[in-house]
């Protein structure tokens, strides 16, 4: 009796830890969803905890919890009281409605209250996996670690701040760990179990515990030895959309003083849902102070448009047949338009009216009146530009002298722009037959060139450097804007016309809806990009910065040069793959930025594929393994039925039999003779070839002269014992 | 089994009943040019066990019955005054046998015992600062009670190594006892045997065991067993290198009885227990845990892995 309380009493200790360290895992989850409610799940661990404590029949701990669960749902999410006479039709709706859901395979729209029961039925298979750790294995190590793993990795890639956490998971975990590990120790040496002797060795080791952890608290601690690992896989997994733009704020209109480190800022600016993923464009800016950009002098004029009216910009678009429509919800409204490549006009509710700035093509809101106007919401009809790559390799060179005089201000660079800049773009752009090529290979450099992003450790330029000079040979490290404005003046240093771009990357990927998807775009997704003229075509965009993928569609019709099959190019067919296009010009113009992202995009392309090869692959190896001591033996016979009968093939012939009859559970012991062994074998198979193989093979290693065997028969006493193994 | 071998075992079988391993045993100490000592309670057949032996060989069989008052020179012989001749004439002792039978040789002085053990590893014994030769084959079977200890004299380390083997007889089954009876209605069986072969022959048989191959993987595994006594926590001291000889001679002689020109690991097995328990001394410890040498030794052989390769493969 006396010895149950004990162990009762020590269950209850473990219960009590492993109750605190689950509530560490709660924490942040909690957090980061925004779920409030933690105590009502706090709650549940407990009750899930004493059920097992108490060792209560499966059925009614089941029961008592499936009866939390319900009353969490209820009480969480149905305006009824509960117990009212609404509970009943509210649960059976519920579960109608996300069972529709999960059947048509939309797991994106489970309501909230499925995943919460999902959720708690995760934390009573968590604690039943505790309670079998703790009581079986007398071994919580995994879990452990698992949690530490977890807070830490949250803390790396998450707002969440596991500092304290992770502290006391440690000393938690440590204790959990000890007391266990003296229990195992205890079970294994059947020591006595009385529990003073058990005190004498569990109080030394929780002193040292505490001790080893308040030291390790108080100890002045080195600052990280690695970077912060979160830009550098952002930028190598292509992620790194969100997290970008100016100092503190998303979108500014100033300027003129780049760089210096980057703060977050996650606001909801507006959402989109579209077919398509776009780069959202609002203002271009043509020249560059050596420190940031500003617009140039001049008075460029302005146009007016209608709603519902074409609003032609220097840009190319597509063929109106291809128009599609984006829904724009504006959270944080701003007087000027988000704009996309080829935007062809703005439908809004009220008649709105826009005003086009011919420098910089922003486009202000107003309303009829001249005031200025917020929309909250519209709709942006656009037609995605495809531009011919026979059209863009057809821009040579030369045909940048012969440029419309208006695109001057696009090759503006300040006096003190460093010759080494120039001299670079030149070596980026030899070698390069068209304006294209060389646009290219001045965006693909970065990539190459040993730069890496980074938010926060740009620099700003000491008084009299240029920021792309600092950026291009000192720094090599910084945001978008670095590596946009190095491109733009590396462009324009070599004759070639461009301007910088800016506006907001694509965003978060949404839920998708009625084919529509959903993009969420914050402060952090503010970017600037380039636009460089190709004599022939006109303004396209590129995107220099690591980490992130233009929108760009080009269309190869190179290979489409007999002249039959340009009869059978129809603008329909080029335009129903331009979803697949997307990610390939870095392809097809350099070999060397094949990213990530490109295999990543594949494999998306061919889930289905790869996934059923991947399964029948694993099933197959996983068929042949379970199966081997079947088809193994049988691969052997027939390869030895091959050999010639000697003493070499003998000997390895025995080997073989040996493996075979240890994989189905006749294994020689250390100690064991290979007669006894032989005895055995035959014993078990009901044979006496066994001892007569042994017999020869023995001879072979023990004795000094080989008599003369019978090698045909030894072979047939193999085969024979192989195909008794298989049977 | 070797044949002659074989007509010797059912020689002795028409006395021994069911000692057909004991019989086997003597005889490969005999055949390694070995002793035994043979240990257990009286009347279970020890002198009958080595008579057969000797009879079966036509072998001069000696008994000397150990007492405490026995001197060196009743085992090994003394020198007479023969007034006749007014010379001393040596009288040789019963050692000077072919088979000899120590009875009970923990009864006698170590001064006796030492004589007797010194003379078995030496064949030879000293008498008046003459050295005597005892002729070949020299066969000592000594026998040992291990319940009285009362006025015993126990064997010390140093010579208990000189014994090849140490074999237990034990008590027969009832079947055999009843035959045992049965046999024993007409006569005295032992008077009935002849002997199969002569000395020669077993001289001859002698020097073929030497000749029994011994493949060096196998010396391997004796060394590594050996080595495993002296590694033992409960061992307080391992068997010599004398020890690890004395297995491989055994083994061969072990090996050619079965009729085999070359040693396996099961003979090795087979004869370790005899070899080695009487050669191991325990620490304490091994007593309070209830361990004997056997069971030690059974744990050796159990977990030191058998060699399955020739020595240069390895």
């Amino acid at each position: 009796m006396k010895k149950s309380l004990g162990n009762f009493v020590e269950l209850v200790i473990a219960y009590v830890i492993i109750f605190f360290i689950l509530r560490e895992w709660l924490v942040p989850v909690m957090e980061l969803t925004n779920t409030g409610l933690i105590h009502l799940f706090l709650v549940f661990i407990g009750l899930a905890l004493v059920l097992s404590l108490f060792a209560v029949h499966p059925l009614l701990s089941g029961l008592v919890k499936l009866g939390y669960i319900t009353w969490f749902v209820v009480f969480v999410y149905s305006e009824n009281a509960v117990l009212s006479g609404e509970t009943v039709p509210f649960l059976i709706n519920e579960v109608k409605l996300n069972m529709a859901t999960i059947l048509s395979g939309d797991f994106g729209q489970v309501s909230d209250s499925f995943r919460t029961v999902l959720f708690l039925a995760l934390i009573w298979m968590l604690i039943y996996l505790i309670h079998h750790w703790i009581t079986v294995h007398k071994n919580i190590f995994y879990f452990f670690v698992l949690t530490v793993f977890f807070i830490a990795t949250l803390d790396t890639f998450s707002e969440y701040d596991g500092k304290v956490a992770i502290v006391k998971v440690v000393v938690l975990g440590l204790i959990m760990t000890g007391v266990l590990f003296v229990k195992r120790l205890w079970l294994q040496t059947g020591a006595p179990s009385e529990v003073a002797g058990k005190w004498k060795i569990v109080v030394p080791m929780l002193v040292s515990v505490m001790l080893v952890s308040t030291v390790a608290f108080f100890l002045p601690k080195e600052g990280p030895t690695w970077a912060d690992p979160v830009p550098f896989i952002q930028s190598v997994t292509g992620q790194g959309e969100s997290g970008i733009g100016k100092k503190s704020v998303g979108y500014s209109e100033d300027d003129s003083q780049l760089g210096g480190p980057f703060k977050g800022d996650d606001t909801l600016i507006f959402t989109a849902s579209s077919r398509d993923r776009h780069y959202w464009r609002i203002d271009t800016k043509d020249t560059y102070t050596s420190k940031g950009w500003i617009h140039s002098n001049g008075n460029f004029g302005e146009e007016v448009y209608q709603d519902n009216s074409v609003i032609p910009t220097t840009l190319q678009v597509g063929s109106p047949e291809n128009e599609r429509e984006i829904q724009m919800d504006i959270k944080v409204p701003m007087p000027f338009l988000i704009q996309t490549y080829g935007m062809r006009y703005i439908a809004t509710e009220e008649p709105t009216i826009f005003i086009q700035n011919m420098q910089t093509e922003k486009i202000l809101t107003k309303q009829q009146n001249g005031d200025t106007k917020l929309l909250s919401h519209y709709t942006l009809a656009y037609s995605e530009p495809i531009y011919s790559m026979q059209q863009l390799r057809l821009s040579e060179p030369s045909m940048l002298e012969t440029l419309d005089p208006s695109l001057d201000r696009f090759l503006q660079l300040p006096n003190t722009l460093p010759q080494r800049v120039r001299d670079l773009a030149e070596d980026l752009i030899q070698d390069k037959a068209t304006v294209y090529e060389q646009v290219k290979a001045v965006e693909s450099y970065f990539s190459r060139g040993g730069y890496s992003y980074n938010k926060t450790a740009a620099a700003i330029p000491a008084e009299g450097q240029d920021y792309v000079d600092q950026f291009l040979f000192d720094t090599k490290i910084g945001y978008c804007d670095n590596f946009s404005t190095s491109m733009v003046v590396l462009l324009r240093s070599v004759g070639i016309p461009a301007r910088w771009v800016k506006g907001f990357a694509p965003g978060d990927l949404g839920p998708i809806s009625n084919g529509l998807r959903e993009y969420r775009v914050t402060n952090n997704n503010a970017h600037s990009w380039v636009e460089a003229y190709i004599p022939g075509t006109g303004w396209i965009e590129f995107e220099p910065t690591i980490g992130f993928s233009g929108t760009v569609n080009i269309d190869y019709d190179l290979q489409r040069e007999s002249p039959q099959q340009e009869e059978v190019l129809q603008p329909e067919e080029q335009q129903e793959q331009p979803q697949k296009q997307k990610t390939e010009p870095k392809k097809a113009t350099s070999s060397s930025s094949f990213s990530l992202n490109d295999v990543w995009t594949w494999l998306k392309k061919h889930k289905y594929a790869w996934l059923a090869v991947v399964v029948l692959v694993a099933i197959v190896s996983l068929t042949l393994f379970m199966q081997r001591k079947t088809w193994i033996p049988k691969m052997q016979v027939r390869a030895f039925r091959k050999k010639e009968a000697d003493w070499t093939n003998f000997d390895a012939s025995y080997q073989v039999l040996t493996k075979q009859l240890a994989r189905i559970g006749l294994r020689r012991k250390d100690g064991e003779t290979l007669r006894a062994f032989a005895k055995r074998v035959d014993a078990s198979l009901e044979t006496d070839e066994m001892q007569k193989l042994t017999a020869v093979y023995e001879q072979r290693i023990y004795s000094n002269d080989a008599k003369d065997v019978d090698f045909i028969k030894l072979k047939e006493s193999w085969e024979y014992l192989i195909n008794r193994t298989i049977g | 089994m070797n044949s002659q071998i074989q007509t010797v075992l059912e020689n002795i079988e028409k006395v021994m009943i069911g000692k057909r391993e004991v019989a086997e045993l003597s005889i490969v100490a005999l055949l390694a040019k070995g002793h035994v000592l043979l240990e257990d309670v009286p009347g279970v057949g020890k002198t009958m066990m080595v008579r057969a032996l000797a009879k079966s060989f036509d072998a001069q069989f000696k008994r000397i019955q150990f007492t405490p008052d026995l001197l060196p020179s009743d085992v090994v012989g003394v020198s007479i005054y023969n007034p006749k001749t007014l010379e001393f004439e040596f009288r040789p002792g019963p050692i000077m046998g072919d088979v000899v039978l120590a009875d009970e040789i923990n009864r006698t002085s170590p001064k006796t015992q030492s004589a007797l053990l010194e003379a078995m590893e030496e064949a030879s014994v000293t008498i008046d600062g003459n050295t005597l030769k005892i002729a070949q084959p020299f066969f000592v079977m000594a026998t040992q009670n291990p319940i009285e200890h009362e006025g015993t004299y126990p064997l010390p380390e140093a010579q208990l190594d000189r014994f090849l083997l140490k074999i237990k007889m034990g008590y027969p089954s009832r079947g055999q006892e009843v035959e045992i009876l049965r046999r024993a209605e007409n006569g005295k069986p032992i008077e009935k045997i002849d002997a199969v072969l002569s000395l020669a022959q077993l001289i001859e048989l002698q020097v073929l065991v030497q000749g029994v191959y011994v493949e060096d993987s196998v010396k391997n595994y004796m060394v590594e067993l050996a080595t495993q006594t002296r590694e033992n926590s409960y061992v307080h001291l391992g068997v010599s290198p004398r020890a690890t000889i004395a297995l491989m001679k055994a083994s061969q002689a072990y090996a050619f009885i079965k009729g085999r020109s070359f040693v396996t690991p099961d003979d090795v097995q087979y004869l370790v227990p005899f070899v080695f328990s009487h050669r191991i001394t325990l620490k304490p410890d091994a007593r309070y845990d209830n361990v004997t040498a056997e069971e030690i030794i059974e744990r050796i052989i159990a977990k030191t892995p058998v060699p399955t390769k020739r020595f240069a493969e390895q």
